[in-house]
């Protein structure tokens, strides 16, 4: 049985990791900051966007995406829920999975999101970061069309 | 409460968390009625109401679940503002939830809006379903909205 001490400290932990990836959404929703976005993760992390928005490798590569992602996706909504987090008993690294709902504007159009997250975290001086962040698209399709008559707007 | 508990507490609300994401997991995976039904007590209730029925004990709960690809396809379940309310003397909890589903039922697009009032019980210590009641505050094509549509038929 973990001890008192430990017990509180995983609770702490879930809840920190929660708070970094909202921080991630609002950083997103308020102008994609490629800087203020890069700092959440770790110097080797990966970004991993799959075949729709390839992979970043590095925080360098990340913030240079972030830095590029205002000028088509003019605004956005990130609704992070459902998060299952699993914490390493070492205590210095996790995983966590995420829904994402997010209505947004892409090129001047009304696109409906719908991803889920594969995450991997590390604790750096005593701070929770993102060490991968893997993405699945369930759909990306155009408000007016929906997800069976457009399931990607990218295959168009 | 002392220390003890009041840790006690916080614990069993994120594992009954845990679980209700869990559930909606397994359901978006393809709704597998031995996965889901492995949530619940033996003798719990999965009452959908009018709508979907009511189903009782792991096994008719196993069997509802199963059924549900033919008809839904393709669903994701955003589980969101829980109110979980534990009784840590009793080993028994409640729980209120509100669902956001899109999914693709019979080959259309179709939204959901449910909300939860749900009840848990600590068997040997791991936190089950012994309830789950859904309201259902509309289904609806995508197309049409709530207000034109507010129930699928059928």
């Amino acid at each position: 049985m973990a001890s008192l001490e430990e017990r509180v400290q995983l609770l702490e932990d879930i809840e920190a990791i929660r708070r970094l990836k909202i921080k991630y959404a609002r950083l997103c929703d308020t102008g994609y900051d490629g800087t203020k976005l890069a700092a959440l993760f770790t110097e080797d992390a990966v970004w991993d966007g799959g075949n729709e928005f390839g992979v970043q490798n590095g925080r360098g590569a990340i913030k240079a995406m972030f830095d590029d992602m205002s000028n088509d996706l003019t605004f956005a909504l990130h609704y992070m829920i459902g998060h299952t987090i699993d914490v390493d008993p070492s205590g210095t690294s996790a995983k966590a999975h995420w829904y994402l709902w997010e209505p947004m504007t892409y090129q001047g159009r009304a696109i409906l999101n719908a991803i889920t997250y594969d995450d991997e975290h590390r604790k750096v001086d005593g701070e929770w970061l993102f060490s991968r962040m893997a993405l699945t698209f369930h759909f990306l399709t155009p408000y007016e069309d929906g997800w069976v008559k457009t399931r990607m707007v990218t295959d168009g | 409460m002392n220390l003890e508990e009041r840790v006690q507490r916080l614990e069993a609300i994120e594992a009954i968390r845990r679980l209700k994401i869990a559930y909606a997991r397994v359901a978006d995976d393809g709704y597998d009625g031995d996965r889901i039904s492995a949530f619940f007590t033996e003798d719990a209730v999965w009452d959908g109401g009018e709508s979907f029925g009511v189903h009782r004990g792991r096994a008719a709960i196993k069997e509802l679940f199963d059924g549900i690809p033919e008809q839904i396809s393709f669903a994701l379940h955003y589980m969101v503002g829980h109110t979980i309310d534990v009784d840590l003397a009793a080993g028994s909890a409640t729980g209120h939830w509100y669902l956001w589903a899109p999914m693709t039922i019979n080959n259309a697009a179709t939204l959901g809006a449910i909300t939860y009032d749900d009840e848990y019980r600590n068997v040997e210590g791991t936190w089950l379903a012994s309830r789950m009641q859904v309201d259902i505050h509309f289904i609806t094509p995508y197309e049409d909205g709530w207000v034109k549509t507010p129930m699928l038929p059928g």
